[in-house]
């Protein structure tokens, strides 16, 4: 992976690089997409926020759509895990820090962010 | 981390919503969910008091324009609920919201509206905010009502900085408990000593084992059954669990609630025992810890 | 005559009324719809007739037809079936059994494997008594598929006791379904008034009739009866609680056999119920 080649996600409160990451990857308001190629920011609202059953999933396959290479995530539950898994999306974890989504691109270029290699919890069934 | 007890038994009326009530004034950090959602009771003694409510919307459900629909009975044939009648009219309770009869209807009759299953409310209380919701009574998929108590929960707890969230389940073992209890840090279950809540304790903390919480028991009315207290401890010593409290049967702890009163702050022997207050100092090492 | 006996809030008695009313009656067949908690085998013991499995659906893809259009995961209302380039992925906890996925995909590749939820056992006490309760299997989210079993064996019975899980959800509504009348098994206490509320609210929506016992009178306080005056809703039986009956229940005794006046009281339901059904 070229880091330097790929589109990367952020979960995200506002449309803003300068608002805050959120602490729900599922759920959060927007997903803020860094292309490193053109070095801009677009921002996506999340239709998944609102499903009744499955968010996980249907977070997985959104991003997806938007040929993401890397997530940048607080956690992750299973579903969502094993999905991004199936679309070969990796996700790199900046937990419950409250910070900038610009902070977290810096960090994760610094190498600073683990890659999530197993799903954070039991799942939510919903 | 804010720290999640959920309080969840089995079988019903064993006593949670009144354990909930007795140890909600030992912590000071504090949040409460009420997740049974059928039933929601802390209110009655906590708070009447909304700062906050939301509508809680479900799965959309079908509505038919009978001016455009040609009683084709394809929508009834596909649904697999049996939500739509042979003389095509939807009935409410079991539709699952699956769109398939919308999709399916060749004159496009059918169409999917929003459908409200329930209200989210927040409230003030004298000891920490409170989140519960009110499941519109006979409809479906309570346990996202659950999910969605405890998300504002811990929003709150967030918000607020407050360590430890109290959380009242629901009876039995499907959606609303599993949606209850799964990643909190401690579950108490309550139980009596009695037949069937020996059968539903099984139950309940075979569920707990598979979702990874750890759960104590604590039997209510201990003194009605000795003999089946004794059965109780047995069985949880050779299942990796333990009781961690025997409340005694307590006309005055019915009585306190009657009066709208919190029993463990209404002057009642039993919260001045060493038995009580070890509970408590146990079930708050959890609130330092993190 | 089906009568479903019912509670918003949980230890009320509703098992307890059932299955004391069941065993004064000469005939006649029993349901426990309680799948998480079934406790009426507790009390009612017999011998063993049949155990039947239930089960519930969930698609599998065959992937030597999959063309990996997508279709079924873009009509997934529950976000079960997520199709990727290479494979689909399955998630059969969400999958509510719609048939969704079957009617969109272009080219047959989604069929049904069967899972079970759960277990149906029907008991026999008597030539003409028999009871059957369903068991859902922990960790499975609805006993919904298991109620309408047990209430699809029933259909037909002419004497039906249903006794009902707490609450006032989707099983709740399964459970109370076709019923001539329904008793509502509530206490006296604050809790037991606000739970009842909710259950009597569901019946009127349903528009089912019915009556209310109060059971373990003499814990708490009147307010139940000004309730019950004030919305003009009929009060069946006043079951006082006494520690001996307390006793029976924990020791899984049926008390009609113990105690006069409960089993009075128990005629007294049945007499006043099937009264109903005449008039």
């Amino acid at each position: 992976m070229d880091i330097n080649k790929i589109k990367i996600a952020i979960c995200s409160n506002s449309d803003n690089a300068e608002g805050n990451v959120s602490n729900r990857f599922a759920r959060c308001d927007f997903y803020t997409i860094y292309d490193s190629k053109t070095l801009g920011f677009t921002f996506v609202e999340n239709t998944a926020k609102d499903s009744v059953s499955g968010a996980g999933a249907k977070a997985a396959k959104i991003v997806s759509t938007l040929g993401v290479d890397v997530v940048l995530v607080p956690e992750l539950g299973p579903k969502a895990f094993e999905a991004l898994e199936a679309f070969e999306i990796k996700a790199y974890q900046y937990g419950n820090k409250n910070y900038s989504v610009r902070d977290a691109l810096y960090e994760f270029y610094e190498n600073k962010l683990p890659e999530l290699l197993n799903p954070s919890g039991k799942s939510k069934h919903s | 981390m804010v720290n999640e007890i959920a309080i969840i038994s089995g079988k019903g009326g064993t006593g949670k919503t009144t354990l909930a009530l007795c140890i909600i004034p030992y912590f000071d950090s504090l949040v409460i969910a009420d997740c049974d959602v059928d039933a929601p009771d802390l209110n009655i003694l906590l708070s009447k008091e909304i700062v906050e409510t939301t509508d809680f919307i479900g799965f959309q459900r079908p509505v038919i324009n009978y001016d455009d629909c040609i009683n084709c009975s394809l929508c009834h044939q596909k649904c697999n609920f049996g939500a739509i009648t042979e003389d095509i009219v939807v009935k409410k309770g079991v539709c699952e919201g699956c769109n398939v009869c919308e999709y399916v209807c060749p004159t496009n009759a059918i169409s999917m509206v929003d459908n409200k299953i329930g209200a989210i409310y927040k409230r003030n209380t004298p000891f920490g905010t409170m989140i519960d919701a009110r499941l519109i009574p006979g409809e479906e998929s309570s346990g996202k009502l659950v999910s969605e108590v405890r998300k504002l929960s811990n929003e709150s707890a967030l918000q607020e900085s407050k360590k430890t969230i109290i959380i009242d389940g629901s009876p039995g073992i499907a959606c609303n408990v599993i949606s209850t209890i799964s990643g909190v840090s401690k579950a108490l279950i309550v139980t009596e000593p009695t037949e069937s809540g020996i059968h539903d304790l099984k139950r309940v903390l075979t569920l707990s084992k598979l979702f990874s919480v750890q759960a104590k028991v604590i039997i209510n009315k201990y003194d009605l059954n000795m003999g089946k207290t004794n059965d109780i401890i047995d069985y949880c010593e050779l299942n990796e669990s333990e009781v961690i409290l025997k409340m005694p049967f307590n006309k005055e702890i019915v009585n306190s609630i009657s009066d709208l009163k919190i029993p463990s702050i209404n002057n009642i022997d039993f919260f001045e025992s060493k038995e009580w207050l070890d509970f408590i100092s146990y079930i708050k090492k959890s609130e330092t810890l993190n | 005559m089906k009568i479903a006996i019912l509670s918003g809030k949980g230890g009320t008695g509703k098992t307890t009324l059932s299955v004391n009313l069941f065993s004064i009656l000469n005939k006649g067949v029993l349901i426990d719809t309680d799948t998480e908690e079934p406790n009426s085998h507790i009390f009612l013991k017999g011998t063993n007739v049949s155990t039947s499995e239930v089960y519930k659906n969930h698609p599998v893809v065959n992937y030597e037809k999959c063309d990996f259009c997508g279709n079924c995961g873009d009509h997934c209302n529950f976000n079960a079936i997520i199709p990727t380039k290479t494979k689909v992925i399955v998630f059969e906890d969400l999958c509510h059994d719609c048939g969704f996925c079957e009617i969109v995909c272009p080219t047959g590749a989604i069929s049904y494997k069967q899972k079970v939820i759960g277990t149906i056992h029907t008991k026999e006490i008597t030539k003409n008594k028999k009871y059957h309760y369903g068991k859902l299997s922990i960790g499975e989210i609805s006993g919904v598929r298991l109620i309408e079993s047990l209430k699809e064996m029933t259909d037909n019975e002419e004497t039906l006791i249903i006794d009902c899980p707490p609450g006032v959800s989707c099983s709740t509504v399964a459970a109370i379904s076709n019923v001539d009348y329904a008793i509502v098994c509530a206490e006296p206490t604050p809790f037991g008034i606000s739970d009842m509320k909710m259950v009597v609210e569901l019946l009127r929506e349903e528009d089912i009739k019915f009556g209310v016992v109060v059971n373990k009178s003499g814990i708490g306080n009147d307010d139940i009866y000004d309730y019950l005056k004030q919305e003009e809703i009929p009060l069946l039986a006043k079951i006082p609680f006494t520690k001996e009956r307390a006793l029976l229940y924990s020791n899984s005794k049926l008390i009609t056999k113990y105690d006069l006046k409960f089993n009075e009281i128990m005629k007294d339901i049945v007499k006043i119920t099937s009264g109903e059904n005449h008039g």
